[in-house]
This record gives structure tokens, sequence and C-alpha cells, in this order.
């Protein structure tokens, strides 16, 4: 039921990100909106659940994507990953740290692509303005990333709560 | 000494000669007001005036309420009219737009050798750093992966994924692309690459070239993938440096990429070798 429940979220919000957004002009600079997801995976879910998933997530993205091949793949299992070991020793529930944890995994993304671009070619090849760009998504992620996971969260638990009255009603019809 | 018969007769005519006296007397001086009546009305007025605006106001209501009735009824049907042909007209001018950009594409069409097969902008890239869109045309369609796309203004991309309905395409503006390229007017060859903007570079141009800026790019066909002679954009800056053999040109793609809709994608390059005037 989980997983069902990550694949329709990551579809809401790839389908967000590629085909609704891209109408809007305001939203040019917005971040990825799957890192603050991956964030929450990493926060509150076991590595066995969020792994797979999570690579599953970066292999679709890079499908969808015309950069090089494991950008997203990369991105997202070091998100995770970092995420697993933050929450070692930090609050997984502080709001503060949330803000500075989608700051940082937009910043992760848009390291591994710079690198890639220059791992490809030459400084020159970077496009014009990428400072304002990764500028942007940095604002856009502040100003939006926690509430992003506020509203996950929630979609979470509402979507919880009504499939384990799904499985009660089941089995209910099923003993009678 | 009278009887009680004759007493009450007197009174009834003293009371009715008064009657008459009084009646006669204010008649003649009706104009004039009296204090009595001053006060009478300046009490009871006010107490008339109010029920008479209730009665009016309730009366108002009434009439309101079931004209209101009937005018709110009218007003959600002009509404809906209004609605609905709002919604018909924005319809019919996006049919007309689409109906404009498919002529265009039909007559660009008509220019080209070889077959074609039209599709759709279905999504653009997840991230704001590669310029790619997904179309929906795939392998069932025909379309597999190196196939040049299209439209009238000129060179979009070229297919790089196909899956079985749709397909992934590369675009020029990508910093990953790279078209064989030739300046209309002097036939100086470079190679157009892309930079994740709305614009891309003419490389590898040779110094002693002549470029100037607003002269036209279009495909060398040289590349294997683009036939000959498509459009690309038009040159916006020359840089030439004091030293190198190469001279740096930027080029503005005629397409516009941000307002793509519907693209044609070239299926037998071979036979669409160069672009007919």
């Amino acid at each position: 039921m989980n997983f069902l429940f990550y694949m329709s979220l990551s579809l809401v919000l790839v389908i967000l990100k590629t085909t609704l957004m891209p109408y809007f002009s305001m939203f040019d600079q917005f971040y990825d909106m799957l890192i603050p997801f991956v964030f929450y995976l990493g926060l509150y879910r076991p590595a066995r659940e969020g792994i797979p998933f999570v690579l599953l997530l970066g292999f679709t993205l890079d499908s969808l994507s015309g950069g090089p091949f494991g950008i997203f793949l990369t991105t997202y299992f070091w998100i995770f990953v970092l995420t697993r070991w933050g929450v070692t020793f930090l609050h997984a529930g502080n709001k503060g740290l949330w803000l500075i944890a989608v700051a940082a995994g937009v910043l992760i993304e848009n390291s591994i692509i710079i690198a890639t671009i220059l791992w490809l070619g030459e400084a020159s090849d970077l496009p014009p303005g990428w400072g304002i760009r990764v500028l942007g998504q940095l604002l856009w992620a502040l100003g939006t990333g926690p509430v992003l996971i506020i509203a996950i969260s929630i979609a979470h638990r509402k979507w919880s709560g009504w499939a384990s009255r799904m499985v009660a009603v089941v089995k209910e019809q099923e003993a009678r | 000494m009278f009887s009680r018969k004759t007493v009450m007769m007197v009174g009834l005519a003293v009371a009715i000669m008064v009657n008459i006296i009084v009646l006669s007397l204010s008649t003649r001086h009706y104009k004039k007001a009296y204090m009595p009546s001053r006060i009478a009305l300046a009490v009871v007025a006010p107490f008339q005036e109010a029920v008479t605006r209730s009665v009016r106001f309730c009366k108002n209501i009434w009439t309101y309420y079931f004209s209101l009735i009937s005018v709110a009824e009218e007003n959600q049907i002009l509404k809906r009219q209004l609605s609905e042909a709002v919604e018909k007209n924005n319809q019919l001018s996006e049919v007309a737009l689409s109906n404009l950009r498919l002529r265009e594409l039909l007559n660009f069409r008509k220019n080209m050798p070889g077959s074609f097969i039209a599709a759709e902008i279905i999504s653009k890239d997840p991230s704001s750093w590669f310029k790619a869109v997904i179309i929906d045309k795939g392998q069932a369609d025909g379309l597999s992966k190196g196939l040049p796309v299209v439209i009238s203004e000129g060179i979009v991309g070229q297919i790089t994924e196909v899956a079985a309905h749709q397909s992934k395409v590369l675009m020029i503006i990508d910093q990953n692309s790279a078209v064989d390229a030739l300046v209309q007017r002097t036939r100086a060859r470079g190679v157009i690459e892309g930079i994740s903007t709305d614009r891309c570079f003419l490389k590898y141009v040779l110094r002693k070239h002549d470029v100037k800026v607003g002269d036209a790019v279009v495909s060398s066909g040289l590349d294997g993938v683009y036939p000959k002679g498509l459009l690309i954009g038009y040159v916006c800056g020359v840089i030439k440096r004091n030293s190198g053999i190469f001279q740096e040109v930027a080029v503005t793609p005629f397409v516009d990429f941000e307002k793509l809709e519907e693209v044609l994608v070239i299926l037998n390059v071979t036979e669409s070798e160069t672009v007919a005037d």
C-alpha cells in the first residue's frame, strides 16, 4: 500500500513539474519537487523500503530527462543515504532542519549536474546564468520545501488511514 | 314640568344646531391650522409613517423576492450561456491557432521530400539544465533513435530514445546537441552546439570566413541526421578573438522552443536529402 502511495505521489509530482509548471513562467526556476519527497522517505521510511523506490524514481526521471543518464539516480540515492545518516544524530521532526535539508538536496542535485557538465566538457560549457538558476532553485526550496514535506506527510497519513480502513473492511467481509 | 321626551327633543335640536354652526365656521376657515391638530399630527404621524414604511418595505421585499427569483434564474441561465460562449470561443480560438500551425506544418511538409509523421509534445524535461521534450509518437508509429524533428520554422532536434508510443527529443539548444551547419550566404561551415538557453553557438568556423549578424544558418546535411538546407537560426553575434583559428558565432534559433506544441519527425532522411525551396 505504501509503495502504491509513493508511486501515485511521484507521478503527481512529475506531472506537475514536467507538464503543468512549464505553462507558468514563474516556475521556470523551480527546483526538483521529488527532492523533498526523497528527503521525507529518508526521514521516516526504513532503508529496505526507501532505497528500491528511490532508485526506481531516479531511473524514471533519468529516462524522462535529456541529461546524461544517472544524474537523478545518483542525486536521489545520496540524498536518501545522507538523510538516513543525518537522522541518527539529528531530530527528524525539526522543521528548521527540513528547510536546510531541502536546500541542501537542491544544492546536491545542482552540484552533480554541474560536475557532470564539467566532466563531459569544459567550464565554458556551463550555460550562461547558471548561478542565477541555482540561486533561484535554492530560494524556491527555502520558501516551499518544508511546506511540501508537511503536505506529503499529511497525504501519507490520510492514505494510511484510508488503506487500513479498506483492509479492515475486506477482512470483515472475508470473515463473513 | 317638561316631559322626558320633550327634553330629549330639545337637546337633539340644540346639538344639531351647534354642529351646523361649528361645521359652517370650520368650513369657512379650514385653511387655518389649529394647535391641537398640529400636536396630533406630530404625535401620530411618525407612527403612521413607520407603519407605512414597514408595510411598504414588506411589500417591496415580497415583490422583489419574487422578481429576484426570476431575475436570479435568468441570471443563472445567462451566466451559463456566457460561460458556454466563452468556452466555445476559447475552443474556437485554440482550433484556429492549431489550424494555423498545422497549415504551416502542411505547407512545410509539401516542400519537403520524404515521409513525415506529426507528433504532439506532451511534456518537458524535469530538469531546467537540460532541454528535451517527450512526444506522443514512438516505435509503434515507425519512429527510431536518431530521426530528425523539425517544424516549419526550422530544426527542433533529434530523437534520442524511443518507447512504444512516446519518444524523447533532444532539442538543438541542449548542450549535448550538435548539428553540422552552414552559413547560408557564405557557405562557411561549423557545428551548432546548444548551451541550454535560448541560444546556440556555431563553433569551429574559420576566422577567414565572412560571417555577419543577421546571416541565416542552415543544416549542411553532412552529419547524416538532418537533411541539407533546413533552417536553424540567424547569426546574432560574432566574436573574433586575437588568437585562435576559429571565430565564435552566436546563433538565435528560428524555433521558439518555449512555445513548441506540434512537430514533424522526418522518417526517411535519405529520401529528403535536400530541402526544396
